[in-house]
């Protein structure tokens, strides 16, 4: 009877994460399992479950040995769920992992890599509590920030495993994903030898992963995320959505920083990506608070839409959604329905903007 | 590549696209690809719409070239990329692939690699376009590649992806596909670059064979579905993921023989004694022969004065590097005090209490006396490790498990006595009845690996000492078993198994006495023992020691 070694990758798919660190994680995902399947001692014992979260969480794989898992394509949403990401976590624990019975050894303690950009858009305080009252000392939970944004302090609560993802080098992605598999192996062979106590985790490359010091000082606490404006917009031809993303400008005086930029009135965003999306945005957006707005005198680039080309993507309707609209005549608004003439403002227009 | 631009009449931004490419391609094939058509887009001021109305034609031999150009270079690379464009209506945007794959040539028509072929069919995912960006664009990945062959269909294609289960090789693969409006009698194709020993069952509906191959394949499924008049080709595009087999994962790589405290891969004994005969083997596991590492694992088997055999076993502590010193040097040890021990002790004031051993006085007497023979014979394991150590290393490196057992036939019946410390065990069974008794009991800590060692801490409590100790008379019996945890963790796996009678009868009668003739008269028990221990249990490669009494 072979123990099992669960591994639960818990990921943070919100809007901020939309571009290349998605790809990268996608095909990170792909290419760790391609590796640990080398391994007969993996291929034996180890489990591998994904849930994503963005507003909601979501299971995408459920626990299934490593000889059944096929990578899969990962969605995005809207916010930054910590709180519903770990309920849901713990949901999957309870009805997965198996404990010791006297007839049957249960399963190693899971191995959960939690991967977040932003900080929480919710409220984690109760789903906290409730990790470290019942969950955190039969489980390894290791928390990795990526690119340093999101509130280490906040995931410090949940495990003393905090890493920082320094994501400055073009290959951070690709020499991260292979600590995660290095990791995970090694688990594999310190359970193999009985022990279960700490997380063994992989030595990182130089200057890849920072362990979090509660000691420093915290940043400004916001619960948008300030570095990007994401639109969610529809074609007005197919009403197949898309997302435009603006990220904050590093103009001379160059800053991505939210309060230094707001001390030197750096408000500006530039057109950076626009990025198909699936109705699955919608299910792993969460319920919006109070509806954020850029103001579109703050945004430089005009989108082209995706779906038909167009090459204004990006108009708001009186509904306070954005579509794309042709060059002339009358447009129906593929959110609402209604039709009117567009003009292009001077003034400026306040568009919702996603939560990051 | 100047040849190729004349033929094409390029305009100036798509022929320097082209050289630079050209520099590029030895590099990254793909990506350069994708990166320079991207570049070429955002450079023209045109939208991306009219930039296709005005130089498809030209997009199009430029793709088809550098194409050419990929299989020409890396005969191995299946490059698949696929345009998709929109038709000139802008009302009804209808998308419409077109398919163009570039496989690897195969294996007949390498040498036809740059061959004009007319009807070559390509996909390439089109960039996410950007117009007048200001940041930087993402680069878009490309299309996972799809084996395709390099000669079309002339029937108008529908392409679709298809999603495929894992398979492993060896295993029989049966993964159904639904192909609707099939059009029966015509084939349905599977198509990938390695030969993958699968074949689509018709009447099944599903793919079906035993692969031959690990890895991740490209995989497309080709068939013609619908009426006769509008006949299409189906392609479906999937991965197959195949693992590989996992026994074919496991190497055996010898140890080094010239190392320090060097011990053989595996080992077998066979002695007769005065009553009973007794056989053992020793075998290293699996994820020791992975790596050429040591067996830890050792056994003793001896006979004393007074008809009395004595058999131990003991696993060296994975984790501690010495260990096969510290389990061969305990057992000899551990022996050679037993059996000295025996002598003093096991005398006729024994033998009488032992008879009436249902009395709590005289179970003391026995225990006590027992308690000077086995807890004398673990103690000098210790001190033999403790010597061991003074010379190199630390005790902890020598860390091992110890389970010895006496045994000897009285008037009034077979008594055994067992004394363990750490995981593993010793029992005796009546198959015929249906009755096991273990004769070491577990030790606490279950989940973290909280293995106890011979080492001197162990030595303090005499009550713990004392209860680690258990004996049992019996009229009749089958077998006297010792086993390393390489051995109760796959058969037993939980300390209430290795308690229940039960198992201990199924383990018997329908696995080790079902293997291996495990008589008195069998001249070679001890390498089918040996030859036992190679039985294949997923997560389950520890080094493996049994011993066997038989009556």
């Amino acid at each position: 009877m072979s123990r099992r070694l669960p591994v639960f990758l818990v990921l943070d798919v919100s809007e901020s994460m939309v571009g290349k660190n998605l790809d990268l994680l996608q095909e990170g995902i792909r290419s760790a399992a391609a590796r640990l399947r080398t391994n007969p001692h993996n291929l034996e014992k180890v489990f591998i479950s994904v849930i994503v979260f963005a507003g909601r969480a979501r299971t995408l794989v459920p626990l299934v040995p490593l000889y059944e898992f096929a990578p899969p394509e990962l969605p995005i949403g809207g916010g930054t769920g910590l709180g519903a990401a770990l309920d849901h976590l713990m949901k999957e624990i309870d009805a997965s992992v198996q404990s010791t019975t006297a007839e049957r050894k249960g399963d190693w303690k899971p191995c959960i890599f939690l991967l977040t950009d932003g900080r929480p858009t919710d409220t984690p305080g109760p789903q906290i509590e409730r990790w470290n009252g019942r969950y955190r000392t039969r489980a390894h939970l290791v928390s990795v920030s990526i690119g340093g944004d999101a509130d280490a302090e906040l995931l410090a609560r949940l495990s003393s495993d905090v890493l920082i993802l320094q994501s400055t080098q073009p290959d951070s992605f690709v020499e991260f994903i292979k600590w995660v598999t290095n990791s995970i192996e090694l688990q594999s062979a310190s359970v193999a030898m009985g022990k279960d106590d700490a997380p063994e985790l992989a030595k990182p490359a130089k200057d890849l992963l920072s362990r979090f010091d509660l000691a420093k000082p915290a940043e400004g606490d916001t619960r948008i995320d300030e570095r990007f404006a994401v639109f969610t917009a529809k074609c007005q031809a197919s009403a197949q959505p898309y997302l435009i993303k603006y990220e904050r400008t590093s103009q001379m005086v160059g800053t991505k920083d939210p309060s230094l930029a707001g001390r030197f009135g750096l408000n500006r965003y530039d057109l950076q990506a626009v990025h198909r999306i699936s109705h699955s945005y919608f299910e792993l957006t969460g319920p919006e608070g109070a509806i954020p707005t850029v103001n579109s005198s703050l945004l430089r680039g005009v989108p082209a839409c995706p779906y038909c080309h167009t090459a204004a993507g990006l108009a708001v309707c009186c509904c306070g959604k954005v579509h794309c609209v042709t060059e002339e005549g009358v447009q129906k608004c593929p959110w609402c329905g209604q039709t009117g003439e567009y003009g292009s403002s001077t003034g400026g227009v306040d568009i919702t903007r996603g939560q990051g | 590549m100047d040849g190729i631009a004349s033929r094409a009449r390029l305009s100036p931004a798509a022929r320097d696209a082209l050289s630079a490419l050209s520099r590029s391609l030895a590099q990254d094939l793909p990506g350069a690809l994708v990166r320079h058509v991207v570049h070429m887009h955002r450079s023209s001021p045109l939208s991306l719409r009219k930039l296709r109305a005005v130089s498809d034609p030209h997009l199009s031999a430029m793709i088809l070239l550098i194409g050419r150009e990929i299989m020409r270079r890396d005969k191995r690379a299946i490059g698949a990329l696929a345009v998709r464009t929109t038709s000139s209506e802008p009302a009804d945007a209808v998308d419409r692939e077109e398919a163009i794959a570039f496989s690897s040539p195969s294996p007949a028509g390498a040498a036809s690699g740059a061959s004009d072929s007319v009807q070559e069919e390509a996909r390439m995912q089109s960039p996410q376009p950007a117009s007048k960006p200001a940041g930087h664009d993402p680069v878009p990945t490309p299309q996972s590649p799809s084996g395709a062959a390099l000669q079309a269909s002339r029937l108008p294609q529908v392409v679709r992806s298809v999603s495929l289960r894992n398979a492993t090789v060896g295993r029989p693969y049966d993964m159904p596909v639904a192909i609707p409006d099939r059009t029966p009698g015509h084939d349905v194709e599977i198509r990938s670059p390695a030969d993958l020993g699968l074949a689509f069952d018709r009447e099944a509906g599903a793919i079906r064979g035993i692969p031959v191959v690990a890895g991740e394949h490209p995989v497309q499924i080709r068939t013609v579905i619908g009426p006769s008049p509008g006949a299409q080709t189906l392609i479906l595009n999937g991965k197959l993921i195949v693992n590989p087999d996992p026994k074919s994962l496991w190497k055996d790589i010898p140890s080094d023989p010239a190392g320090p405290f060097a011990k053989p891969d595996e080992a077998s004994a066979r002695l007769i004694g005065p009553s009973y005969v007794m056989a053992a083997a020793s075998k290293r596991g699996r994820s020791h022969a992975n790596q050429g590492q040591f067996r830890d694992d050792d056994f003793h088997l001896e006979c004393a004065d007074g008809g009395w055999q004595v058999a131990i076993v003991a696993d060296g502590a994975g984790s501690a590097k010495f260990s096969r010193q510290g389990s061969r040097v305990a057992v000899a040890a551990g022996a050679a005090a037993i059996v000295a021990a025996l002598a003093r002790h096991a005398d006729a004031r024994f033998e009488a209490a032992l008879r009436d051993h249902g009395d709590k006085g005289n179970d003391k007497i026995v225990r006590d006396i027992l308690y000077q023979i086995l807890a004398g014979g673990a103690f000098a394991g210790t001190k033999a490790i403790g010597a061991a150590a003074a010379t190199l290393g630390v005790e902890k490196d020598y860390a091992t498990t110890f389970i010895a057992v006496i045994a000897r036939r009285y008037v009034f019946g077979h008594f055994f006595a067992g004394f363990g410390i750490g995981d593993g065990g010793a029992g005796v069974l009546d198959a015929e009845a249906g009755n096991a008794w273990p004769l070491t009991m577990p030790d606490g800590g279950e989940f973290a690996g909280q293995t106890r060692f011979l080492a001197p801490g162990e030595f303090q409590d005499a009550t713990r000492l004392m209860s680690r100790i258990r004996y049992k008379v019996v009229d009749r019996y089958s077998a006297c078993l010792l086993m390393t945890d390489g051995i109760t963790d796959p058969k037993f796996d939980t300390d209430a198994n290795f308690a229940a009678p039960q198992r201990w009868q199924d383990f018997w009668t329908t696995d080790l006495a079902a293997s291996v003739q495990c008589t008195r008269e069998n001249p070679t028990l001890d390498r089918d023992l040996l030859q036992w221990l190679d039985f294949w249990s997923p997560g389950n490669h520890d080094d493996r020691t049994i011993a066997v009494v038989l009556p």
